[in-house]
């Protein structure tokens, strides 16, 4: 019976040893299906772009492509709240707040200046409406008459 | 008999002065472009083409002018030109009637109406009407190139 113990000793060393050791190697290679693989983030597809001619808008940056990062992007024009936006589109295509509807939609406040192309006039500034000062004395109008307007 | 003359020869002195500047009024009928409002400009040239002034904008923010391409190019897109003439944009099948009290001398003197046209989402329409202001033309529906149907410029 004593002489059994060193060997039963010798036998759970040598077996904890190799265990330890394999389970303590790295994994050079995920195996084909494996979670590992599954979790990469396949190629985000290109955003479809407007092919219209749109050229009232032309200056609206083009949508921003999918990506895994939860970084906002930054708007040229501060569209979306506060100039930020999270994802694929914009929430508001249409900037004409003052559009047969009587501009009651224009939540989202004056944009106006932000896309002045290079060299305009006072286009930072939009014009006073009719009814709020006389018309222009550009030699067409008489001075101090105010137009009448009826849209249907 | 005689204590007539004066006032019929004052009322004779007036109305010429009177007819000097007439209340013009411009109906302006879309098409069903099936688009969101349009910007239309307005505004006078000369026979040669040199911009003279505008009459109406349709269409409040500025920084979609340079799309009114003939107005702008006239302008440079500067706002004080349409302070006190502007209004609401046009949507598609509506009609628009501007009333505007304006110089006689306008007429028959070779000057040339222009309504150039915008809508987002769709191509500018420079010169989408233009109609030479003479008598012959005052109560003619003249027909526009895209998203105006016909203007009519009447006394």
């Amino acid at each position: 019976m004593k002489s059994a113990l060193p060997l039963f000793a010798l036998a759970a060393l040598a077996t904890t040893s190799i265990f330890g050791a394999l389970s303590a190697a790295p994994i050079d290679a995920a195996l084909p299906g494996t979670a590992a693989q599954l979790s990469v983030p396949a190629p985000a597809p290109a955003p479809a772009t407007e092919t219209s001619a749109n050229l009232l808008f032309a200056n609206r940056p083009a949508p921003a492509p999918v990506t895994t990062s939860t970084a906002p992007v930054r708007l040229a024009d501060g569209h979306g709240h506060g100039g930020w936006f999270f994802g694929m589109f914009d929430d508001d295509d249409d900037d004409d707040d003052d559009d047969d509807h009587g501009g009651r939609h224009g939540h989202h406040g004056d944009h106006d200046g932000r896309n002045c192309p290079p060299g305009a006039t006072n286009c930072a500034q939009s014009p006073a409406a009719a009814g709020t000062t006389d018309a222009p004395a550009n030699g067409l109008f008489t001075p101090g008459t105010k137009p009448q307007v009826q849209s249907n | 008999m005689k204590p007539l003359y004066a006032p019929l020869a004052l009322t004779t002195a007036l109305v010429p002065a009177m007819a000097a500047a007439t209340p013009v009024t411009f109906t302006t009928q879309m098409t069903n472009y099936g688009g969101d409002g349009a910007y239309l400009a307005y505004y006078v040239t000369d026979a040669s083409g040199a911009y003279l002034g505008s009459l109406w904008m349709a269409g409040g923010k500025a920084k979609y002018y340079q799309h009114l391409s003939g107005w702008y190019a006239a302008t440079g897109g500067n706002t004080a030109q349409v302070d006190g003439i502007t209004g609401a944009s046009v949507g598609a099948g509506r009609n628009l009637t501007i009333t505007l009290d304006l110089q006689d001398a306008l007429f028959d003197a070779g000057y040339v109406l222009h309504v150039d046209s915008s809508v987002e989402k769709m191509s500018d329409q420079p010169n989408d009407v233009v109609i030479p202001l003479t008598s012959a033309n005052l109560g003619q529906k003249m027909p526009g190139k895209r998203y105006v149907q016909s203007v009519t410029v009447s006394k």
